[in-house]
């Protein structure tokens, strides 16, 4: 098995290479659009909003995005990776992919960022979430989804509740960061890759 | 609610876990990437990895040893020891690490707290702080507790933060393997004026000391000797921070 990761140049993605290399799967990085990979993709999660998005667009990688969604191809959105799903975000002027309807506001809290082991809460049977309960995982951002659709599958609660993880037909979503979370994050990764 | 986390420390040279008494006496107590790997399947909530002589010798730190420990982690991932500029962050956070810690390198320079969280982001700013007390109040210390800094705590935490540090890891000198407690006074006064995590460090001995230390304001406490010698388990901390009320990953 392979996998795309989505190289945007915004940020580390050691994390997510190294996990993904540890369940068997070899990670490509992509920095540009290559018609024949029909593997599952993956949208990490470092750096600003509006950033990645310039990023994403500047490499044409939003077409290719786009098309391979259609083609139902799985998709798996990592933090940011996740909120750039959306149409926009209170993080920049920057629209979002638009793949999922919704918005991405800032979290109502006295302390950001969101950091640190917090539970889910799983609402929705969910293919990723497949033999977790609610457990603890690793979060690390300021901003939250907000769904305008019942694509919700967790919440979690910090000073509020929102989107821990969401999915779509084949594109999935999670705030946390499943490569930092231990096994139970591996098993994330796993589910995904079994879809 | 976020949990509280207990961090295990791996004082290092080279792969090697060593730990000294009051900075002192070193002794190699296990291997790196073994231990890492140990303590992330025992929950604990994060590493960190202290390289503790790299400012002492003035040199930079042993990347393979921080790479070999990163790549096989699922964990946060925190590293340091002989940080000092823009690059060696940068190369910290290319050979895995999530977060990088600075202690001498911000005492020469608090500078490059700004430079670095403007960056990479607060949160992967680590400002490490080891003090001793001195008449009634606490000086800050350099070069693993060898060399006076003439800085009191609560100043250079005030700074810090103002420089954009994402969280503090604080050592008790005196404290430092002694097994005689965190230095709740010393924490108290800290988080009195903290905005930042503070990660109490330094002392621990017995199960309650973790709890006292999170009931005095800790947002983690991490414990080195403790582990390594294998007095306490993660599991066996988790639980009795568990049945005292305190929100803990299990």
């Amino acid at each position: 098995m392979k996998t795309g990761i989505l190289h945007c140049d915004t940020g580390n993605l050691f994390s997510i290479k190294s996990a993904i290399e540890e369940i068997g799967v070899k990670p490509i990085f992509l920095k540009s659009p290559v018609e024949t990979f029909n593997y599952p993709l993956i949208l990490p999660g470092v750096g600003n909003f509006a950033h990645v998005i310039r990023e994403i667009r500047k490499r044409n990688l939003d077409e290719f995005i786009f098309e391979k969604i259609k083609k139902g191809i799985p998709l798996l959105g990592i933090c940011v990776g996740m909120q750039i799903l959306f149409e926009k975000s209170e993080e920049g002027n920057e629209a979002g992919l638009g793949v999922l309807k919704g918005i991405v506001q800032k979290i109502k809290a006295d302390r950001l960022p969101h950091i640190g082991w917090n539970r889910i809460e799983i609402l929705e049977n969910s293919r990723i979430l497949k033999g977790l309960k609610n457990r603890y995982f690793y979060f690390l951002h300021s901003y939250k989804c907000v769904p305008e659709n019942n694509i919700k599958t967790s919440d979690v609660f910090y000073y509020e509740r929102f989107a821990a993880s969401v999915e779509s037909e084949n594109v999935y979503g999670v705030q946390f960061h499943p490569e930092k979370s231990g096994k139970e994050g591996i098993l994330i990764l796993k589910n995904f890759f079994k879809i | 609610m976020l949990a509280r986390r207990i961090i295990a420390c791996l004082d290092c040279m080279g792969e090697k876990v060593v730990k000294g008494v009051k900075f002192k006496s070193l002794k190699v107590l296990g291997d790196a990437v073994r231990l890492a790997k140990f303590y992330e399947k025992e929950k604990v909530d994060e590493i960190v990895m202290l390289d503790i002589n790299a400012s002492v010798e003035h040199r930079k730190p042993f990347y393979n040893a921080i790479e070999k420990v990163a790549s096989s982690l699922r964990v946060p991932f925190t590293a340091g020891g002989g940080v000092r500029t823009f690059e060696d962050f940068k190369k910290m956070f290319l050979k895995g690490a999530d977060k990088v810690s600075i202690n001498t390198g911000a005492i020469e320079n608090p500078e490059i707290i700004r430079v670095c969280s403007e960056k990479f982001g607060s949160q992967s700013v680590v400002v490490a702080i080891d003090v001793k007390k001195e008449d009634g109040s606490w000086k800050v210390y350099s070069h693993s507790g060898k060399k006076p800094a003439e800085l009191d705590v609560i100043d250079w935490i005030k700074e810090v933060q103002n420089l954009g540090a994402g969280e503090i890891l604080l050592t008790s000198i005196d404290r430092d393997g002694t097994k005689e407690g965190y230095d709740l006074d010393l924490l108290e006064e800290v988080k009195a004026i903290s905005k930042i995590p503070v990660i109490a460090s330094g002392g621990a001995g017995k199960l309650e000391h973790f709890y006292t230390a999170i009931k005095c304001g800790a947002d983690a406490v991490l414990l080195a000797s403790l582990l390594h010698e294998k007095i306490f388990r993660i599991v066996e901390i988790k639980n009795y921070l568990r049945e005292r009320g305190i929100n803990v990953r299990i």
